[in-house]
């Protein structure tokens, strides 16, 4: 009798922990669509950016744009290289021609270029955001800046996640600029010797209009979400040094699947219209 | 639209809040005049704080259900007006922290000029740089507006914070304990720094529990005590019998 009432009595503790769980879930959920529509409304409907918080956009272009050059394009002239490379173990000389140029055009440009840059952007950018932030709510630098009648997120959120949309759109091109460098290189290495401006023309011949309006949206899209996502976490710091790995953390794991799932919709999308 | 006293600077009706399982509340308003000096002090120093940030527009009062609970600064509401005029009066109001608080990442010139580059962008920024520098000069702090706060002094730090809040030529500052591990010197520049900040206009709100240093500047007392507020006109010049 007594082995069923504890029993009763776990199971009632295990769905109450569970219930608070999900509660919990959609409290954040819920939190985290007010601070979205907040900034969204903020940044399109009263536009105009104060001086001090152009300077805080201004340094976080050079910080997300500027700064993760050399990554990016290390990054771009590999992945190239190794598309190039395993095209070549795959097909063999098969793969010389436009089935080369097309994979060029189809798996680095339009897929891994916004993958790999939203990806440093996240490691480089995202954590150092919501660190900042994080450290910010600590040591009560936001109250601070509350007695000082300055928003948050005027001066703080709304530069940085334009600065990351702006940044990644730039770094965007500039990956695909590396891309097609390394794959000239590359090209000529493994295949038969080829001109750049007949390299660049068969290039062009395989893009679309929509590989120039598509890579923007995504930028914006993406830019947007992972400067939410890291600010929001950062602010979600309350009190302790040591919310603030933890909050980078989810950073981290919510701006990746962000951009995986936004990627793969708006390329369904893209083919269906 | 209710006539406002011209010598009113802040009205707070019905004042209401709770700290550390203490809840204080005042049934009668009371109000803040212009150009006087207030010191808030009484044995709960947090609370005390809490009275000072209240005031100041960071946390709002707590009032119980069905109680209302209005700080008002000029006859507006600092807590439920709109954004764009809260920050319209925070403009004219400025804080100087205990600890000297200063945003760590921005360089020491660039925190000082924080506040006034954010509300006045078309400001004189040669005035404004040599006012920092003769107040450098006053207040014996070297030149250290190219470094970080982390690498500064906590003393020094301190004593920035009483120059940032001057450039804003603040109607109203609000001090969180301005004597804090400041040695004797300092303490009298300060308060002869915050006695000139009064004559050229600003009302003073002073957290401390050192009445016998900053008596000149202060008008009335304000104690909170469990429970309730309790308010001490200061008239004479010796009023030993006051200080906590």
């Amino acid at each position: 009798m007594k082995n069923k009432k504890n029993g009763i009595q776990s199971q009632t503790s295990m769905l109450s922990l569970l219930g608070n769980k999900t509660l919990g879930r959609i409290k954040n959920a819920v939190e985290f669509y007010l601070f979205s529509t907040t900034i969204l409304l903020r940044t399109f409907l009263f536009g105009r950016l104060k001086k001090a918080s152009l300077k805080v956009l201004f340094r976080q272009i050079m910080f997300t744009g500027y700064d993760a050059l050399p990554v990016i394009g290390f990054i771009a002239l590999g992945t190239s290289a190794l598309t190039i490379l395993e095209l070549n173990q795959l097909v063999g000389p098969l793969g010389e021609g436009p089935l080369a140029f097309e994979l060029l055009v189809v798996i680095v440009i339009r897929q891994l270029s916004i993958f790999f840059t939203a990806f440093v952007l996240i490691a480089r950018s995202g954590t150092a955001i919501s660190t900042e932030l994080g450290n910010m709510t600590v040591n009560k630098e936001i109250d601070l800046l509350y007695s000082f009648g300055i928003s948050p997120f005027e001066y703080l959120v709304i530069p940085r996640i334009l600065g990351l949309v702006v940044a990644l759109c730039t770094l965007i091109l500039y990956f695909n600029f590396f891309a097609l460098v390394g794959g000239f290189v590359f090209y000529n290495l493994v295949y038969s010797k080829i001109g750049l401006q007949e390299f660049l023309l068969q290039v062009i011949s395989q893009l679309s209009l929509s590989d120039f309006i598509l890579p923007i949206i995504k930028a914006v899209l993406l830019g947007f979400s992972i400067g939410l996502i890291s600010c929001y976490h950062g602010l979600k710091v309350q009190t302790a040094s040591t919310e603030v790995p933890q909050r980078t953390i989810k950073t981290v794991v919510y701006s990746v699947v962000a951009v995986i799932v936004m990627n793969i919709v708006v390329t369904i999308l893209s083919y269906m219209f | 639209m209710e006539n406002i006293d011209q010598n009113i600077l802040m009205d707070i009706r019905h004042l209401q809040m709770t700290f550390d399982n203490i809840e204080i509340s005042s049934d009668s308003n009371f109000s803040i005049q212009k150009q006087k000096g207030y010191l808030i002090t009484g044995p709960y120093d947090s609370a005390n704080v809490r009275l000072l940030s209240i005031l100041g527009g960071i946390f709002p009062p707590e009032p119980a259900p069905g109680c209302k609970c209005n700080i008002l600064y000029k006859g507006t509401d600092l807590y439920t007006s709109k954004e764009k005029t809260i920050k319209e009066i925070k403009k004219h109001i400025a804080f100087i922290f205990c600890e000297g608080a200063m945003i760590s990442n921005l360089s020491i010139i660039e925190n000082l000029l924080l506040p006034v580059s954010y509300h006045f962008p078309n400001y004189d920024r040669t005035l404004v740089l040599d006012k920092i520098k003769d107040d450098l000069k006053y207040l014996n702090i070297p030149d250290i507006l190219d470094k970080r706060p982390a690498e500064i002094s906590f003393y020094d730090r301190k004593k920035l914070s009483f120059i940032r809040a001057a450039l804003m030529n603040p109607e109203l500052v609000l001090v969180d304990k301005p004597f804090f591990n400041l040695d004797d010197y300092d303490r009298d520049k300060t308060v002869l720094y915050l006695d000139k900040l009064k004559k050229n206009g600003s009302t003073l709100i002073i957290v401390s529990h050192y009445l016998s240093i900053i008596k000149p500047l202060i008008d009335e007392k304000i104690i909170l005590e469990k429970g309730n507020l309790v308010f001490q006109k200061l008239t004479g010049l010796n009023e030993e019998s006051n200080e906590l």
